[in-house]
């Protein structure tokens, strides 16, 4: 019998991005790069666990969107090329560098990205979510949704829109891996006191929360993040360990930050000569990162001054980590344990690209410790909904507003930089459900523009967009997706109202925004929603 | 004083910081925004801006916060770690423009402001940036009329209005306690619809909205109409956050919903405070009831 619990939950999310207007786009790379470097090395560790008989009970949430990427032949087609090419890179990176102190680096890039590239474009025959299936078909893998587009609820003004934006998830769910989701990770964890009886009758079990939303609950959760706590409706809290976050995430402390660990800031986008780049690059011409690095973090030193990255020291370093980290969950559970009276349970979530992307040796972190905890029986790694049917009796409480933002707040999504957004995201949404209220049902056409502007609004209501605007990095687009979607979303409804369907557009943007083909836009009809409330918004109208 | 007509917007400003790296722009005001691109200007060559990075990019936070890539974040390259570029490899200017970015649909090039997109690059220089396109104007204006209020944090709440203002003047924005007293407020033109009150949410009780053309003000009131406080907590300080809204169709399910007989909320260190789940009655209000 273990003395404690551990649940590993890995959040795996982009935006929906796809572009066919275009035969190469930027901010598609964020899916490519995340395929190469996150996705494929986790489904590998998975293989090789499967393949040695190693114990695992890991939990991911694959968002919506990401699924409805991944199965897209459009993008699969895509990331296969942009695989290949960068295998041929790191083929002429490896040549360049041969024999010099550059060459293991340079060597392992090319053997990673070879066999990265031969398996997605070989043996997986491009498709990931059926990789992923057969992992959650067999036990090692539960697999979370979020909400439909990564929408973040409290801040929506409408029932209905939180509705939908969760049922939405669970169909997408369902028709790519087979089963409706028991869990979700509510987009930036963002959780609002009322959320929790719309996940129940969506048949949501439990979702992940910050740790704050427990111990500052009402009233807190006597054992704090030690244990889940049900909601009113029956939902299970997860709430995030700060210990284990704090030996990953911290900037200054963490893991990702020794010493020789591969650079990520460091690419060979900028080392190479432009010439033999350029090929590689966008269309515009510009140096971006390519994801072939070769040097390591080193220490507090500029770039130029980063020496050359050793891949089997990275790797030793890694396993030790991975000791020290379940060393640390031994001595967390036991010293809970003697005081709780209790089986302890501890919920580490991170982003999944994390591991691989953000840190190179993240997976071999990860399968490590996922190793190290099968060979042991003091701290059992168990899926969230499998602690829940073997400690069903946990204390109800109403877990406090919070996201995982800083300081735990909406400040991240709403601030001086996009406040802008939220006014037209609410009136989006208000017109989507007047005018589903009003013609659903009238003709096979009208409710085809339903759909689409269904999805519209659907696609606005990423949370990616604000964050982006807030870390100001790819500023532009995402201000252009907020705007297309609800400038497209008004159009389609105007021509709903007028009697006058624009199918020519209807076809455009359907042939380009491809996701969630089952819409069902009944789902925003206010007959089909219930007044949950979770929502941090107050209305007055003269 | 007013900037003279013929100065560069704020907007514009951003774009160009955009294109010499600058961070934080969007948090510049417009001198601020002259001086970061003076800076950057006066520089020998323009600092390379800093990697594309997918959403999810940001600083850490030190177990706290979204994604952030835990290394400790290196400088962008500086530019004299950029290997130069022969002339001849320079893509030409047609190419920074086509496929990548696109240039918008006409008249789409004119944002909601009226102010023009920035003209394609014209020289064969090396390539340092890209048109931005920002997407399609939005409506300026909607037919609802309201004001709505967004708790961002324990300090701080958005509010935001679709009122039209009857001639000249500024709309003021009160956020007040429970007594009445003004705990900040705002002042803001027309166009502006929106801003921060900046105050200890724990205590606001109502925000009002008044303009000299109105004979009449608006109140959204924040806590809960019937009076049932929903005492949370938002960041390090308790606060109410608003669930009801003062004469919308929006209602949260009451005590008589049979929720609270269904999973009691004990006293803290109630001996009976851990319970099973049990399944949820599902017999929330209809939006069609509450209202």
């Amino acid at each position: 019998m273990p003395t404690g619990a551990l649940s590993l939950v890995l959040h795996a999310h982009l935006p929906f991005v796809r572009h066919p207007e275009h035969p190469r786009f930027l901010e598609e790379d964020w899916l490519f790069e995340a395929i190469a470097e996150t996705y494929i090395p986790l489904l590998r560790m998975l293989d090789r666990l499967e393949a040695d008989g190693v114990p695992c009970q890991l939990t991911m949430s694959i968002t919506p969107p990401l699924a409805e990427m991944l199965a897209d032949p459009l993008l699969q087609e895509r990331a296969s090329d942009r695989l290949a090419r960068l295998a041929e890179l790191a083929r002429e990176v490896a040549a360049v560098h041969a024999g010099g102190p550059l060459a293991a680096a340079a060597e392992h890039a090319r053997h990673e990205l070879e066999e990265a590239s031969e398996l997605f474009e070989g043996a997986w025959q491009r498709q990931l979510l059926p990789r992923f299936r057969h992992h959650l078909e067999a036990g090692r893998l539960e697999v979370f949704t979020c909400t439909a587009t990564h929408g973040l609820l409290p801040l929506m003004a409408t029932d209905e829109a939180r509705s939908a934006q969760v049922e939405q998830a669970c169909r997408t769910h369902a028709r790519h891996l087979g089963r409706r989701p028991e869990g979700i990770w509510l987009a930036e964890c963002a959780w609002s006191p009322g959320l929790d009886e719309l996940l129940a009758t969506a048949g949501i079990r439990c979702f992940i929360a910050e740790g704050r939303a427990l111990t500052e609950a009402s009233p807190p959760a006597r054992l704090g993040t030690a244990r889940p706590v049900w909601t009113p409706a029956g939902v299970a809290a997860f709430g995030r360990d700060a210990e284990c976050s704090h030996q990953v995430w911290s900037a200054s402390e963490g893991y990702p930050g020794d010493y020789l660990y591969r650079e990520f800031y460091r690419d060979v986008a900028w080392d190479l000569p432009y010439a033999l780049v350029r090929p590689y690059l966008h269309d515009d011409g510009i140096r971006r990162a390519l994801g072939i690095k070769l040097h390591r973090v080193t220490g507090p030193v500029d770039l130029a001054d980063k020496e050359p990255y050793d891949p089997a020291a990275a790797l030793a370093r890694a396993r030790e980590h991975a000791r020290h980290f379940v060393a640390c969950r031994q001595a967390q559970v036991r010293e809970l344990s003697a005081r709780m009276g209790r089986t302890p349970h501890l919920t580490a979530p991170f982003d999944a690209e994390l591991f691989g992307h953000w840190w190179s040796e993240g997976p071999a972190f990860l399968e490590a410790v996922i190793r190290e905890l099968a060979a042991q029986d003091t701290v059992a790694l168990v899926h969230p909904t499998r602690w829940l049917d073997q400690e069903p009796v946990n204390q109800v409480t109403v877990p406090a507003h919070s996201t995982w933002g800083a300081e735990g707040t909406y400040e991240v999504w709403l601030n001086d930089g996009n406040a802008w957004m939220h006014r037209h995201l609410h009136h989006a949404e208000e017109r989507v459900v007047s005018v589903v209220s009003r013609f659903l049902g009238r003709s096979a056409q009208v409710d085809r523009a339903l759909a689409q502007a269904c999805r519209e609004l659907l696609l606005a209501q990423s949370s990616d967009w604000a964050f982006i605007l807030t870390m100001d990095t790819s500023v532009g687009y995402a201000e252009r997706r907020t705007r297309e979607h609800i400038h497209h979303l008004h159009r389609i409804a105007d021509g709903v109202e007028q009697g006058h369907i624009d199918i020519a557009h209807l076809d455009e943007r359907q042939g380009r925004w491809t996701c969630f083909p089952d819409l069902d836009p009944a789902l925003w009809h206010p007959r089909e929603v219930l007044a949950y409330g979770g929502s941090a918004v107050a209305t007055a109208q003269p | 004083m007013a900037p003279p007509p013929t100065a560069p917007t704020v907007r514009e400003l951003r774009d160009r910081a955009a294109t010499l790296g600058i961070r934080g722009r969007w948090r510049m005001r417009r001198d601020e925004l002259l001086e970061a691109i003076a800076a950057a200007q006066a520089a020998p060559e323009a600092a390379a801006p800093a990697p594309e990075e997918a959403p999810g990019a940001g600083q850490p936070a030190d177990g706290t916060g979204r994604p952030s890539p835990p290394l400790a974040p290196a400088p962008a390259p500086a530019a004299s770690e950029l290997v130069a570029f022969p002339p001849a490899l320079r893509p030409s200017p047609a190419a920074s423009l086509h496929g990548l970015v696109p240039l918008p649909e006409a008249p789409a090039g004119t944002d909601a402001a009226g102010e023009a997109a920035p003209p394609p690059r014209s020289d064969d220089s090396e390539p340092e940036s890209v048109f931005i396109d920002r997407g399609p104007p939005l409506p300026q204006r909607y037919a609802a009329r309201r004001c709505r209020v967004l708790v961002q944090s324990a300090a701080c709440a958005w509010v935001y209005w679709e009122l039209e203002a009857p001639g000249a003047g500024l709309w003021r924005v009160e956020g007040r306690d429970v007594e009445g007293r003004v705990l900040d407020a705002f002042e803001a033109w027309d166009g502006l619809r929106g801003g921060f009150l900046r105050l200890e949410t724990a205590r606001l009780e109502r925000v009002h909205l008044r303009h000299p053309g109105l004979d009449r003000e608006l109140v959204v009131q924040v806590r809960p109409a019937s009076g049932r406080a929903f005492a949370t907590q938002v960041a390090r300080g308790a606060s109410e956050l608003p669930w009801v809204a003062a004469g919308s169709a929006w209602a949260r399910p009451s005590a008589e919903d049979g929720l609270r007989e269904a999973a009691p909320i004990p006293a803290p260190g109630h001996a009976a405070a851990e319970v099973a789940p049990r399944a949820l009655p599902h017999s929330p209000v209809r939006r069609a009831q509450a209202g």
